[in-house]
């Protein structure tokens, strides 16, 4: 366990020296739930101006500012949720791709330490600053979000359920390890940096917009379903691990 | 028994065969050499040596322990440089040796305690708190020498430890690397520098698909001293 915490604290430190990265993630964070806030907040001055209120009745016939919020705030949640999956994954690709740039990746393969320890301790590292970013500005917005009357109706998309919870906490960063996972493990076995970068696009893509959906889902469909879908990302991640170790020890195993 | 031994040590990528063959022994104190063609195999063999590669076949020992098992079961037996350095360029050089170090079970503080004499010779003290990005290829691969030699390794392998570095910075690690091979470190290295080669190695040998040949070096062992042009460009 100290080898994993080892490795992680020096992901950690190096991508602290990159405050300008920090910054893009962070800015990527607040744009989407900046703009869930903001549309929460017009929805609400719509609510409250009677001429506006009727517009949006005959523009969008059977809906209310109120039914917008519902749809704004899962947005909100799944958008969020699928840009912070996007953000690990390509940070944890880009944690053992470095590596293997910088020549370092012999060296951790020489040292004395179990594969699966080293790439857990890669995911952890290049995960850790993403994901208290990602708690951060959901949990700030989520807080502003409550504060407005109107967002109260929708209440399982806010801080009042313990399903939002569950997601910000559990969900959300289990999920992240499972496509962190996926893309160490790639970028340490790829033949050539174009390939990892590649393959790790496609995880991405796909693997994000499916696990941000599902992560989106199980809020609405209950605890049960919600506690499974994290204990599904938390077998992934540990088998993902599990077959970069073994597929990184074919040659030599540690 | 030697230090280092191969016998019959070959490795094959699928269908191709890389090097095949390979009968090695090597003494501590020993510096063997290995020239030969680009793709000869001159880096697998120091791979299959280190460790980090397993042969498809043959056996190669260090101590008696097979090369492949050596991290675990005799941590810092065999010290390792490679052309590129291998450090993180965000850290700084004494960052970097503390995450090392601590891969290998040191303290940052007794890993700085193993460094300091180092340092003072490869001529670098004070300059260890930069980042190592903007840090000279010389002075990338003092810093490597130094990672590789923390835990007084018994063998030292190098590839192509020199092949980015000015004349002085060359001459400084030929020194310390001869240096530690009169201490009693076996030293494999694979260089294009024939001249450097002549004068450090013990043994030289050719490498292409396999050791084609094997010399041994007459004279004395040591960097040569320092000519003109050298001390021109340090006084410079």
């Amino acid at each position: 366990m100290s080898g994993v915490w080892h490795v992680a604290r020096r992901e950690i430190l190096e991508q602290r020296r990159q405050p300008a990265m920090l910054a893009v993630v962070t800015s990527l964070y607040v744009i989407v739930a900046g703009s869930a806030v903001t549309a929460v907040a017009a929805l609400a001055t719509i609510e409250a101006t009677p001429v506006a209120f009727q517009m949006v009745e005959q523009l969008l016939p059977g809906t209310t500012p109120s039914s917008l919020v519902h749809t704004t705030l899962s947005l909100q949640t799944f958008l969020g949720f699928t840009q912070y999956l996007g953000i690990s994954a390509v940070a944890c690709g880009h944690a053992v791709l470095h590596d293997r740039q910088c020549g370092t990746f012999t060296f951790l393969l020489m040292a004395p330490i179990r594969r699966s320890a080293l790439l857990a301790g890669k995911v952890l590292g290049a995960v850790a600053l993403p994901t208290a970013g990602y708690v951060v500005v959901n949990l700030s917005a989520g807080l502003i979000e409550l504060a407005m009357p109107i967002a109260q109706d929708a209440h399982h998309w806010l801080p009042t359920s313990l399903g939002w919870w569950v997601a910000l906490l559990a969900g959300g960063p289990s999920w992240s390890l499972w496509v962190g996972a996926i893309c160490a493990s790639i970028s340490s076995l790829a033949r050539d940096v174009r390939t990892a970068q590649q393959a790790t696009w496609f995880v991405v893509f796909f693997a994000s917009l499916a696990a941000g959906g599902m992560l989106t889902w199980s809020i609405d469909a209950g605890l049960m379903e919600q506690m499974a879908v994290v204990l599904l990302a938390v077998t992934g991640a540990a088998t993902a691990l599990s077959a970069g170790a073994a597929l990184l020890s074919r040659d030599v195993g540690r | 028994m030697s230090l280092l031994e191969a016998r019959g040590l070959g490795r094959r990528f699928g269908a191709v065969s890389c090097l095949a063959g390979v009968d090695l022994d090597l003494e501590a104190g020993e510096v063997l050499g290995l020239i030969g063609p680009n793709g000869g195999g001159k880096s697998t063999l120091l791979l299959l040596l280190a460790g980090l590669v397993r042969p498809t076949e043959g056996t190669v020992t260090i101590g008696g322990i097979p090369a492949h098992e050596l991290a675990t079961r005799a941590t810092g037996t065999v010290g390792l440089i490679t052309a590129e350095a291998g450090l993180y360029p965000l850290l700084t050089g004494r960052e970097n040796l503390a995450f090392f170090g601590g891969l290998l079970g040191l303290e940052a503080t007794e890993v700085d305690r193993r460094a300091e004499p180092l340092l003072r010779e490869l001529e670098i003290a004070g300059e260890l708190d930069r980042p190592s990005a903007s840090y000279s290829s010389g002075m990338r691969q003092k810093v490597s020498l130094i990672r590789a030699l923390l835990l007084d390794p018994r063998v030292l392998l190098l590839d192509e430890p020199t092949s980015h570095l000015d004349p002085v910075s060359a001459h400084t690690l030929h020194v310390a690397i001869r240096r530690r091979a009169d201490a009693g470190v076996a030293v494999v290295i694979a260089t294009h520098d024939l001249h450097a080669a002549e004068h450090i190695c013990d043994r030289v040998a050719f490498v292409d698909g396999g050791i084609r040949r094997t010399e041994a070096m007459s004279g004395p062992r040591g960097v040569p001293p320092q000519g003109p042009l050298l001390d021109l460009w340090r006084s410079a």
